[in-house]
């Protein structure tokens, strides 16, 4: 059953008034249910309006019920490190909107000030591609650079931004190491930026007048003060353990909430990256010296750093294919990290550590992204059979699924 | 006929024509195809020595045995004896004296995956400019370029792809070309250099590229192919002078004068070497096939084929398989109509589909690829069975490369190249537990 928004709300208006209110709902029952932590249970959920309304309780004969018996219910999988919606086809330019530096402009290393959710097209074949594969929300981000700009968090859900776009800046964007710039000159950047941003802060009325000082531009200082005031987290992209090191410092002269992304020497690090809470988000196929930033990656990177209490994040740190970020949480499982953590690793730790209020984990009052899945979400067997984006049922038709059905019989040979 | 033998080349000359006089034409003719071979045998001389064989006899038992050629034994057994498999069959064998037996049970054992398609020493890990050596982007014809001269044997993925169950793989040069050069067939025991590697008797593969790669590369550089049309332009204008060398070959025979890029060429029209030909979009494909045609040549597989679900019906009749990805798609427009199901529908057609890699890192779990590709087309509601699909990473890898008798499936007689596995090997969650070459 599909029932659209519109007649959602419209039920919603016919309730209203009456003694007992009740939103139009959904009964999810039978299935085994990942709740927070990332343990199962066969349990029943209610989905209302777009919230999870109750875990664990049999409610209203009202709710339309679903039989999930034998499937499994999981939080919508987050995907950290895409650019869905922003790029159609890699190269070819016209369709990529990642970057600050287009065909027509010439690169500089800060972009503080770049928005990429401007960009994002709702319409791009890529989001329903993802989210046939599980995947319900996305950071979008920025690329280039030492700062590449300001990451958005998107709902894979709507026709248009307006429904898509839950925060126009939930991170910003920075890189340290193989990013064409020397690893000294990325860092003096960084430093120059937050320094000149801090002192900006802190007398911004004498700043104006001193017109005489060589300074990044205050559009650019203004864009990092949520980063220096712990509103938003400074993603650094990062490979090698020293380069790691060096981000760890950053965010400690300057009080910033620093995430790791890449990270596959982090593992070296991993009594630091605990003692300060900083979260690692790993590729689980940098599992070997594919370039000289990552000469010490292993497979079990992401075990070795859930299992020392570093915040793990798993991605795809792919756009394309961010269909692989069940398989990539399966992969590290298979190197060692446990189950639990491998599915919390794709929804409850990144909305967590990216402020993504109210996703991520099954429990009431949560938004309703969830997904019912044939079987273990992680295995390549499994595929979702139903997917809600805000307790909306979405389609789970794709440009790829129709060009198969398309081409399923062939025209016949002349 | 002995006339067209390569004895006319032997001692005793005089005697052989004599015989063949009745049925010689009166120019005698030469035999290009003994010509080819013998520079060949010269050129592929190998310094040091191929890694030995296994000695003596193993016998796997216990384990759920996916043979790949049709049976599936649960539980079953493989005895191979001094690297060459002498028994398959279900349940368990009798003892055989002195052999080393490893009781398997739970585990699956598969034949050795094999990839069509890798770069793995040509553009080794870790990523460095000085290593790339896959790509001679100064012409766009270059098929005297030999990929094993590029192959850096040290490359630290050689051993990573041997953890993933893999036991051969073809190394190709890349695709900015539109005649890049030869490809070589390596099984997987590291030697210090690759010519040791090469898989025996192998034949030699040579690479061309179809679409978008050339013409960006060239039409870049000012320089033609900028179109698809001159793309076709340039296959052709290459095998119209592979023709006349062929000539040449036959009336000159060993006199012919040596040359670096027909003598690739000419291997193509002699159906001696097998072109792994890199084409994405179905038309790009049906282009490819025309050239083939008109130079009376067979292509044994398109490569990165993301369209061939299209033509499925036309590559199944000419029985070129079809090396794809399980999900990759969208990094370029030629790559756009990519979809899950393409192997599992050229399955279906009677085709033959392989998953192959391009990728250090995917080389490393062909399985998972493999049972990506198979469960997209269940869902789909496909007919496929599990043999079916593990012969996309094996029997179709090997008829491929042209090494079907020797490995591919398991079978008494072809090379012990054998995979253990903790589980199911289409599970995420499986991991090769051992790995068997020869």
């Amino acid at each position: 059953m599909r029932f659209s928004f519109l007649s959602l709300i419209a039920l919603c208006l016919i309730h209203v008034g009456t003694a007992h209110a009740q939103a139009p709902c959904t009964l999810i029952t039978g299935a085994k249910v990942v709740l927070p932590g990332g343990a199962s249970k066969v349990t029943n959920v209610t989905v209302a309006g777009e919230k999870i309304l109750s875990v664990g309780q049999a409610t209203s004969e009202k709710c339309e019920r679903i039989n999930g018996t034998g499937q499994v219910l999981a939080p919508g999988f987050i995907e950290t490190q895409s650019s869905l919606g922003l790029v159609e086809v890699s190269l070819e330019h016209t369709s990529v909107d990642t970057s600050m530096t287009g065909k027509d402009s010439s690169p500089v290393p800060i972009r503080a000030t770049f928005k990429v959710f401007e960009g994002f097209n709702p319409s791009s074949s890529l989001i329903a591609i993802a989210r046939r594969h599980g995947i319900t929300s996305s950071i979008l981000l920025p690329s280039g650079g030492t700062i590449s700009g300001q990451a958005a968090w998107v709902d894979l859900q709507g026709k248009t931004q307006a429904e898509a776009i839950r925060s126009e800046a939930i991170a910003m964007i920075a890189h340290i190491g193989q990013s064409g710039a020397s690893r000294a000159t990325s860092l003096h950047r960084l430093h120059t930026l937050f320094e000149e941003a801090q002192a900006f802060d802190s007398a911004a009325k004498d700043w104006k007048k001193n017109k005489s000082r060589p300074f990044i531009h205050v559009r650019e200082l203004k864009a990092v003060l949520p980063v220096l005031q712990g509103q938003i987290p400074l993603v650094v992209s990062a490979h090698r353990a020293s380069d790691i090191e060096r981000a760890v410092a950053l965010g400690g002269k300057f009080g910033i909430r620093v995430i790791i992304s890449g990270g596959a020497e982090a593992w070296k690090l991993k009594e630091l990256l605990a003692q300060k809470n900083i979260p690692v988000i790993v590729d689980p196929e940098s599992n070997g010296p594919g370039s000289f930033d990552q000469i010490h990656g292993r497979a079990d990177n992401a075990a070795v750093l859930e299992k020392a209490g570093v915040p793990l994040i798993i991605s795809s740190f792919s756009t394309h294919n961010a269909r692989k970020l069940a398989q990539m949480a399966g992969t590290s499982v298979r190197e060692g990290l446990g189950y639990e953590a491998a599915l919390k690793a794709i929804t409850e730790t990144p909305a967590k550590v990216f402020g993504l209020k109210g996703i991520g984990t099954i429990e009431a009052g949560a938004t309703a992204n969830i997904v019912l899945w044939s079987g273990d979400p992680l295995e390549l067997s499994s595929a979702p059979t139903k997917l809600w984006i805000h307790g909306k049922l979405q389609s789970l038709t794709s440009r790829q699924s129709k060009l198969r059905d398309r081409y399923m019989t062939l025209p016949v040979k002349r | 006929m002995i006339c067209m033998n390569r004895l006319i080349l032997s001692i005793i000359p005089t005697l052989l024509l004599a015989a063949c006089a009745a049925h010689a034409p009166k120019t005698a003719q030469w035999d290009p195809l003994t010509v080819l071979t013998d520079i060949e045998q010269k050129a592929n001389a190998s310094i040091e020595k191929q890694a030995p064989i296994q000695e003596g006899t193993v016998v796997l038992k216990g384990a759920t045995v996916m043979t790949a050629n049709g049976k599936i034994h649960n539980p079953g057994y493989v005895v191979f004896t001094d690297g060459r498999i002498v028994a398959v069959a279900q349940g368990n064998p009798e003892p055989i004296e002195g052999a080393l037996v490893h009781d398997l049970k739970g585990a699956f054992i598969t034949p050795g995956i094999v990839d069509t398609h890798s770069h793995l020493g040509v553009y080794p890990s870790p990523y460095a400019k000085a290593h790339s050596d896959g790509n001679e982007m100064t012409a766009p014809t270059t098929p005297g370029v030999w990929a094993e001269h590029s192959f850096w044997p040290q490359d630290p993925g050689i051993e990573k792809a041997v953890m993933g169950g893999v036991t051969t793989i073809h190394v190709l040069p890349g695709s900015a070309n539109l005649v890049v050069g030869r490809g070589v067939t390596l099984h997987m025991v590291p030697h210090r250099g690759s010519r040791a590697m090469r898989f025996p008797g192998a034949p030699t593969g040579v690479k061309m590229a179809c679409g978008e790669n050339p013409k960006r590369v060239y039409g870049g550089k000012g320089r033609s192919p900028a179109t698809r049309m001159a793309n076709v332009r340039g296959y052709r204008s290459a095998f119209i002078k592979a023709h006349k060398h062929l000539e040449v070959m036959k009336k000159k025979g060993p006199d012919t004068p040596r040359d670096v890029e027909m003598e690739t060429l000419v291997g193509i029209l002699l159906g001696k070497f097998l072109p792994q030909v890199h084409c994405y979009r179905a038309d790009d494909m049906l282009a490819f096939l025309q050239v083939a045609d008109e130079f009376g040549f067979k292509v044994r597989s398109f490569h990165h084929g993301l369209e061939a679900y299209k033509i499925r019906d036309i590559l199944a009749e000419k029985d070129v398989s079809v090396s794809t990805w399980a999900d990759w798609w969208g990094f370029k427009l030629e790559a756009y109509d990519g979809i899950p199901e393409n192997a599992a529908l050229i399955s279906k057609a009677g085709g033959k589909p392989v998953i192959h890699s391009d990728s250090s890192r995917g080389i490393q779990r062909l399985n998972q690829e493999a049972g990506k590709a198979y469960h997209s087309g269940l869902r789909a509601n496909i007919e496929l069975t599990e043999n079916e699909a593990l012969r996309w990473i094996t029997y179709n890898a090997a008829w491929t490369l042209g090494i079907e008798n020797e490995v591919g499936t398991l079978e008494p007689g072809k090379r012990a190249d054998i995979v253990i596995w903790d589980k199911h090997p289409f599970s995420v969650y499986a991991k090769a537990q051992k790995v068997f070459v020869d």
